[in-house]
């Protein structure tokens, strides 16, 4: 019997080369249809592939027109890319890795709009919660402005209270001192013990008898001074301490008035509420934009990782899985080794150098680093961003720093519940700051300095006309900016000088009337603080003569504790010893 | 249907018991591992250049497939047991770095246990299967042909087309 049959390695080669023939022509559609799905359910919205090459030597893919939709805004992509090509490592394929040594991809913007709305696959996104500065919005926004009386009644005074401590303080304090200094020796006892001291310390003593009764005498009357001194020592160290209490006081009631006037200018206009959270309101959501700009990393690219990885997870646990004998360490399922990306921000294009891009940091054993950097651009001078982060079973950790140097801000919309609408004409603007993530939460704080500031603004309401024309007014505005929370989500505060500024100019913007009630209410804070001041100051007078005079009752007190029998005794030993040696050597 | 009528007819027929045999175990290869390993291909091979029955190899991995979904964990296990046995460790690393090594896929624990579990029953596979074919045909066959149910079929559309495809 033949056991070779030729006919059948004809069909065999005919089958592999249909494989081949089917794999070739139907492998740009299979890998465009992959991404598309894989994507999709990653981020959990719409992702759109345009085409999809692939090449044999190098082995890659060159991938077109990538657009992912913006789960919370499907109108937009979260990110575009023109053109993105990647060269693999052919064998890691076979041990299901995706190991791509090299990345380019040129073209990818941010937040662009998409041709017709992309499709959702998660769960709707929630919508987001309202800040608290959001929750107290702009209360009564048309309401009057209120009396000085209403407006004291109503909110209570620092300078009152500030004033009511200060007499609490010295009144307590006075009674005390008051009574210590009464319990001091006066001029007539201190003289009294030096008349004592002298008669023991300047008398003749034949009789050691006579001697040891003046001795005995004069230690208890240095007891009794010792005492005496105690209550002087004890009667100035609460001088001392009442007199700092005092001046403290005295510093906070002088403070007073102007902290309390500066919480009218607010309160006179409105509330004081409105006024602490504008800086976030008006410019929040432009910095939104950007902190998604320079958190992309963050923001898109880890979750993206994390999610793509609990599909493969999940896909091995029903087929097996793969165990690793390399000789060195092991490789990720998915890793890029050089990324180049061009990013185009603004109209600019921005160049980006990625190093290790995967989500098994601890398999791989290096943290995934990447910069941005760009210099000399039309809209800025100076973009750079250093930034490197690990994700390991316990979470991300990450750090970023950034340096934005002169960006040339243009007609940005400023819009708060159409209470304040208008927009930032134009604004230089410098920022620096980084970011730390461990474990999953953020920790970051950076400046924003707006110079050349343009704004033009329209307010609805007093109070949002008020703001709107102090806004106009400004020409500079430093902001911090606090970023919190975690990961997922990130939130984002922002401060600024504008609180401030709106309290003094919104005083000077609101007419006649404003600036009256601010003068009245100045009047009657200086009076309510004129009193106390007045009390306090008598009072410190006081104090620094009784102190004077305790002092100098301690120096008396102190010499009378020198005085000494013995030295008066040794005196008269010295000069018979003087006699003797005379008569003996003349 | 039409490779079960062929099998049927296969081992009804005078083809050599050992071609049946062979494209049992085969088939048995192909159909308890992953369907997209170099094995599968080399098997291919064997199957069409070697004159190993094509029906019978086909009905086996159809066959050996759907038992692979009851095998599948003990299958699992074994891959795990023999890529971690501790003795083969300098062995699974050499072949890892190597280029045949990563084409194989061997280090996936269904692709391994699947290998080692066929390897395993195979002989037994093979000679069970020869012995019973060639029981079959001489007693089995025989017997049943002699049924009068079986006389009755005879004049069935499934016999008809048995006989038809026969010819």
């Amino acid at each position: 019997m033949k056991i070779i049959r030729w006919g059948g390695l004809v069909a065999f080669l005919l089958i592999v080369t249909l494989l081949f023939i089917v794999t070739h022509f139907f492998m740009d559609a299979w890998i465009k249809a992959g991404i598309e799905t894989f994507a999709s359910k990653a981020v959990g919205a719409e992702v759109n592939v345009g085409r999809v090459a692939h090449s044999y030597s190098p082995f890659g893919v060159q991938i077109n027109g990538l657009q992912v939709t913006d789960a919370e805004q499907p109108s937009h992509n979260k990110v575009q890319l023109e053109n993105l090509e990647a060269k693999l490592a052919l064998s890691p394929l076979f041990m299901g890795k995706v190991i791509i040594d090299d990345l380019s991809a040129e073209g990818i913007q941010f937040g662009t709009l998409r041709g017709k709305p992309g499709k959702l696959y998660g769960d709707e996104p929630e919508p987001a919660e309202p800040s608290a500065a959001e929750k107290s919005g702009m209360p009564d926004l048309d309401v009057e402005l209120p009396s000085v009386d209403s407006l004291m009644n109503k909110y209570p005074l620092k300078t009152q209270q500030a004033g009511e401590a200060l007499k609490q303080s010295y009144s307590k304090h006075d009674a005390n001192l008051n009574e210590q200094f009464k319990a001091l020796p006066d001029e007539k006892a201190l003289e009294q013990y030096q008349t004592q001291i002298e008669a023991l310390t300047e008398g003749k003593y034949s009789d050691p008898q006579d001697l040891l009764a003046a001795q005995k005498k004069l230690k208890k009357l240095k007891d009794e001074l010792k005492a005496e001194k105690k209550k002087i020592d004890d009667f100035k160290q609460s001088v001392s301490a009442a007199t700092q209490e005092l001046q403290d006081g005295v510093k906070q009631l002088e403070a007073a008035p102007e902290q309390d006037l500066d919480k009218f200018k607010g309160l006179i206009g409105g509330d004081l509420a409105s006024i602490s959270g504008v800086t976030e309101l008006i410019f929040g959501e432009q910095a939104k934009v950007w902190a998604e700009r320079l958190f992309a990393a963050y923001d898109f690219l880890i979750p993206f990782l994390q999610s793509s990885d609990e599909q493969v997870e999940e896909k091995q646990r029903q087929k097996g899985y793969w165990i690793e004998f390399a000789e060195t360490r092991a490789l990720p399922k998915f890793l890029v080794r050089n990324a180049s990306l061009s990013l185009l921000l603004e109209g600019e294009s921005i160049e980006s150098r990625w190093k290790d891009i995967t989500s098994e940091h601890d398999i791989l054993g290096r943290a995934t680093e990447f910069t941005v950097s760009s210099s000399e651009a039309k809209r800025w001078q100076q973009l750079a961003i250093n930034g490197d982060f690990w994700i390991g079973e316990e979470g991300v950790d990450a750090k970023q720093s950034w340096v934005l140097k002169a960006l040339n801000l243009e007609q940005l919309p400023l819009e708060f519940d159409q209470v304040i609408s208008g927009q930032l004409e134009k604004a230089l603007m410098d920022s620096e700051g980084s970011l730390a993530i461990e474990k999953g939460l953020l920790d970051g704080k950076g400046l924003i300095d707006l110079s050349q500031l343009v704004v033009d603004a329209k307010g609805e309401g007093k109070m949002g006309k008020s703001i709107a024309d102090v806004l106009m007014q400004i020409d500079t505005l430093a902001m911090s900016a606090i970023i919190g929370g975690e990961l997922a989500s990130p939130s984002l505060g922002l401060s600024s000088d504008l609180d401030s500024k709106l309290g003094d100019l919104l005083s000077s913007s609101l007419g006649e009337e404003g600036q009256k009630h601010m003068a009245e209410l100045q009047g009657r804070l200086n009076n309510i603080a004129a009193e106390p001041l007045g009390g306090s100051s008598d009072k410190l007078t006081d104090w620094q003569q009784w102190q004077d005079l305790a002092d100098g009752k301690s120096d008396n007190v102190e010499k009378l504790l020198k005085a000494d029998i013995d030295s008066a005794i040794n005196k008269e030993k010295d000069k018979l010893e003087e006699q003797l040696r005379k008569r003996l050597f003349n | 249907m039409n490779f079960l009528v062929k099998f049927l007819k296969v081992i009804s027929s005078e083809t050599n018991p050992w071609q049946i045999a062979f494209a049992l175990v085969l088939g048995m290869f192909v159909g308890f591992s992953p369907l997209l390993r170099l094995h599968n291909l080399l098997i291919l091979f064997v199957v069409l250049f070697f004159r190993v029955n094509i029906a019978t190899f086909l009905v086996s991995i159809g066959f050996f497939s759907i038992l692979a979904f009851a095998l599948d964990p003990l299958m699992l296990n074994i891959g795990e047991s023999v890529l971690q046995a501790g003795s083969l460790q300098g062995v699974w690393t050499a072949f890892y770095n190597s280029s045949l090594g990563q084409l194989s896929q061997f280090n996936h624990t269904l692709t391994m246990g699947s290998f080692v579990f066929s390897l395993l029953v195979s002989p037994v596979l093979l000679f069970l299967s020869k012995y019973l074919i060639v029981k079959y045909r001489s007693t089995v066959m025989e017997r049943i042909n002699k049924l009068h149910i079986v006389k009755l079929l005879r004049a069935s559309t499934f016999f008809q087309k048995l006989a038809g495809l026969e010819g």
